[in-house]
């Protein structure tokens, strides 16, 4: 069980490091904040992470 | 609740303890200090065949211990006035996806990671030509003084305003004007940086079935990965780059068995045909959805560049390799082969990333700024995560200089000044004072698996030769050519996915600009414009690279140092928008942090700038080099290695072309220093109260309070 635990720490953390969407994340901090409202399914948070990070013109690279 | 006598008692049982430990850290910092001291004597003063890679290491750690311990915390509290009181916008807008305070390290480590790139990469290869110790010296002076502190403060300063971008805060602090300038000014850097950054790659490839196949299969790869993660397993990005990351080894080690087939000649392109592919790849891969090629490119690229980035440093430690170059070389006189121009100004804009970025500063107000969980956080990861990039930067200056010198030039000199062949090349070079003969050259080319290694410009294959060699003396001297295309393999896939993405961003700078002049433009959810906006910024960095392979007197030389001065210019733009918030923040008297580097960058960019449009030398000055190609028109003569009179023509363009450029350049940079200087005038001389576009102070208590 530990271990599960500790996997699921990595993998949170190596998805942040590398600008990864994460799912999880967004359901807790939905849970939270606006339970009221609908919730996006894992594939359109996909897709919407994809858009905010690649398709909005800012810069998140470097040379 | 603490008793208040608990408290006093702590506080004089505590006094000795203080005492004590302030004695062991002027000692710690003592020893610190005469280390790296001792270090540098020795790099500089050392006059035997070869020295320790050791001392260069050590000199870096004590220069960024130093720098961070005491630099960087004068200018985090004293200037800045860092406050954990303070709530940092993470805090404020928690939004759960951009807004997210993020643990101190993690967040170190999502910033190195978008700062981290080829550019620290190559600059220091360049540089060697001209030895070890004034890159070097360069590198740690410049980002303890310059390059971190610019990262830094551009990164307080957003943090302080949201998370605006450097463009928006240039917008607001000096005024709209200074914001357009900006606007373009990334857009040509973008442009130039995607060029020089394609130019690399074809010039690593050509002539190489190993590395092209390789290359190529990573785009099957990125296709798979990207159904994967969109319609089998939707959103697991890890499992993804996990399969992408085994078949991308699969794809390195079929890449030798396809480059001893017969099928090698498939993946055997000239450096033109390699550029054609790349415009063509770049625009495709531009207009796709990006689930479908540059998000798995994107993760796969970031994974194997921290990896190779790790391994690199695995391997100079293990190792501590002998450098061969010597520590200053005679072509500090302007007349080396790698790149055109004495050391005063070129190589402060030969190295650029791993010394001073400007690019950094666009990262350091974008996502990082979001996330910062305090304020005081800001210091380790703006200022730390640049010491690190400079690391890179050093690791790559001790692989070029590992090599023998000869070796390194036939690599690294264009065929104009060695020639084609071994012999001619190695004649050459030993000419210089470098010896090398014909058979270590090719016996190199043999052992890294492929045809030939003359005039591989560019840093990428040299610094690829040179992990090589570093891991070859590690796991044994058999896997030489597999560490070489597995260096190869992992620039390249994080240049095509920086062409990609930065063609994307180009594309929205542009459809922003041209907006301000006509609106319907701008919209960006409008396929047709977002297509013809790809095609033009497309054409634009095609140009250049097409340029850069074609024309005898292009490709890195002369791309290098239009790349250098843009990003140097950047930057110099970057600490005139902090140096001006400074101002306005009342902190007048600690504003020569920013304005320094900010004058040395305006000192060497302008110098470099303007030596490029109005030297006399044809080697260096644009419009110099275009009168003797015009002479030569007049009178009917084709010069070599120009091979017809059409393509002098061409050379007379491109030359006008670069040196239109380079005035371009200049003129953003003196224009956004001159607006800024005009707010500064206001604030100190007038004594007006502008208005500073920092948003409210709330506290970190009122914030806890409402979660």
């Amino acid at each position: 069980m530990a271990f599960r635990e500790w996997m699921r720490r990595a993998s949170t953390e190596i998805k942040t490091i590398f600008g990864m969407p994460n799912y999880e994340r967004y359901l807790e901090h939905h849970r939270k904040v606006h339970p009221d409202q609908p919730v996006m399914s894992e594939r359109e948070y996909y897709l919407h992470c994809l858009k905010e990070r690649y398709e909005s013109g800012k810069v998140s690279r470097c040379c | 609740m603490i008793l208040p006598g608990t408290d006093v008692d702590r506080e004089t049982s505590f006094k000795g303890g203080r005492a004590l430990n302030k004695a062991l850290s002027i000692v710690v910092w003592t020893v610190i200090s005469v280390l790296g001291a001792a270090a540098f004597a020795v790099l500089a003063w050392h006059r035997g065949e070869t020295v320790s890679a050791a001392w260069m290491v050590i000199a870096a750690v004590c220069v960024y211990a130093v720098a961070y311990r005491f630099y960087s915390k004068f200018i985090g509290y004293k200037v800045f006035g860092l406050n954990d009181k303070r709530a940092t916008p993470a805090r404020v807008h928690d939004d759960g996806k951009d807004f997210v305070p993020t643990n101190k390290w993690v967040l170190f480590g999502h910033h190195f990671a978008a700062i981290a790139g080829a550019g620290p990469l190559v600059g220091p290869v360049l540089a060697a030509q001209m030895g070890y110790l004034p890159g070097t010296l360069w590198i740690l002076i410049g980002v303890a003084l310059g390059g971190a502190v610019q990262d830094f403060v551009v990164l307080m300063g957003s943090m302080r305003r949201n998370g605006k971008s450097l463009g928006q805060m240039a917008k607001e602090e000096i005024g709209p004007f200074a914001g357009i300038l900006g606007a373009i000014g990334i857009f040509c850097i973008m442009v130039i940086l995607i060029a020089v950054l394609a130019m690399v790659v074809v010039n690593a490839l050509k002539g190489s079935p190993w590395g092209t196949f390789t290359i190529a299969m990573t785009i099957p790869i990125a296709l798979i990965m990207g159904v994967y993660m969109r319609f089998i397993r939707p959103g697991k990005v890890l499992e993804g780059s996990i399969i992408g990351v085994i078949l991308l080894i699969l794809a390195l080690i079929g890449g030798q068995a396809v480059a001893n087939s017969s099928a090698a000649a498939y993946f055997t392109f000239s450096g033109q045909t390699l550029a054609v592919l790349m415009i063509i790849y770049g625009f495709i891969a531009s207009v796709l959805p990006v689930w479908l090629l540059l998000a798995p490119r994107d993760y796969l690229s970031s994974f194997l560049k921290i990896g190779t980035i790790i391994l690199l440093a695995v391997g100079i430690l293990l190792t501590l390799p002998e450098l061969k170059m010597p520590a200053v070389s005679r072509f500090i006189d302007g007349t080396g082969p790698v790149f055109a121009g004495p050391l005063f100004p070129f190589l402060f804009i030969t190295i650029a990333c791993g010394s001073v970025s400007g690019f950094h500063s666009l990262v350091s107000s974008g996502t990082t700024p979001k996330m910062l969980q305090q304020e005081s956080h800001a210091r380790f990861i703006g200022y730390g995560a640049m010491l690190m990039e400079s690391g890179v930067a050093i690791m790559a200056m001790i692989a070029a200089c590992l090599l023998d010198p000869g070796v390194y030039f036939a690599m690294n000199s264009p065929a104009s000044a060695i020639g084609t062949t071994v012999q001619q090349a190695a004649q050459t070079i030993s000419h210089w004072g470098f010896a090398v003969t014909p058979d270590q050259i090719t016996n190199l080319a043999k052992e890294v698996g492929e045809k030939t290694i003359l005039s591989r410009t560019g840093g990428a294959p040299t610094l690829a030769v040179g992990m090589a060699t570093l891991f070859g003396q590690i796991f044994g001297p058999g896997m030489l050519a597999f560490w070489y295309h597995f260096a190869i393999l992992f620039e390249a896939v994080f240049i095509l996915t920086t062409i990609d993405a930065g063609t994307r961003i180009g594309r929205f700078m542009l459809q922003d600009l041209i907006g301000n002049a006509w609106k319907p433009f701008a919209d960006t959810r409008n396929y047709g414009f977002n297509v013809i906006a790809s095609a033009i910024t497309v054409a634009a960095w095609g140009y250049f690279l097409i340029q850069g392979v074609n024309d005898p007197y292009g490709g890195i030389n002369s791309l290098w140092a239009l790349f250098g001065i843009a990003n140097q210019m950047l930057a110099g733009i970057a600490l005139a928008v902090v140096s001006t918030i400074l101002i306005k923040m009342g902190k007048a008297k600690y504003s020569w942090v920013t304005i320094i580097p900010m004058i040395w960058l305006l000192v060497t960019t302008l110098g470099a700038g303007l030596a490029k449009i109005f030297s006399p030398v044809p080697s260096i000055g644009f419009f110099a080099h275009a009168r003797v190609i015009s002479g030569a028109i007049a009178q009917g003569k084709v010069l070599a290695p120009v091979k017809s009179m059409a393509q002098m023509h061409e050379v007379l363009f491109n030359d006008y072309l670069d040196g239109i450029v380079c005035i371009l350049f200049v003129a953003v940079v003196v224009l956004v220093v001159l607006a800024a200087l005009r707010v500064w005038y206001k604030v100190l001389f007038k004594k007006e109260t502008l208005p500073l576009a920092e948003s409210e102070f709330v506290s970190v208590d009122g914030v806890s309070a409402t979660v």
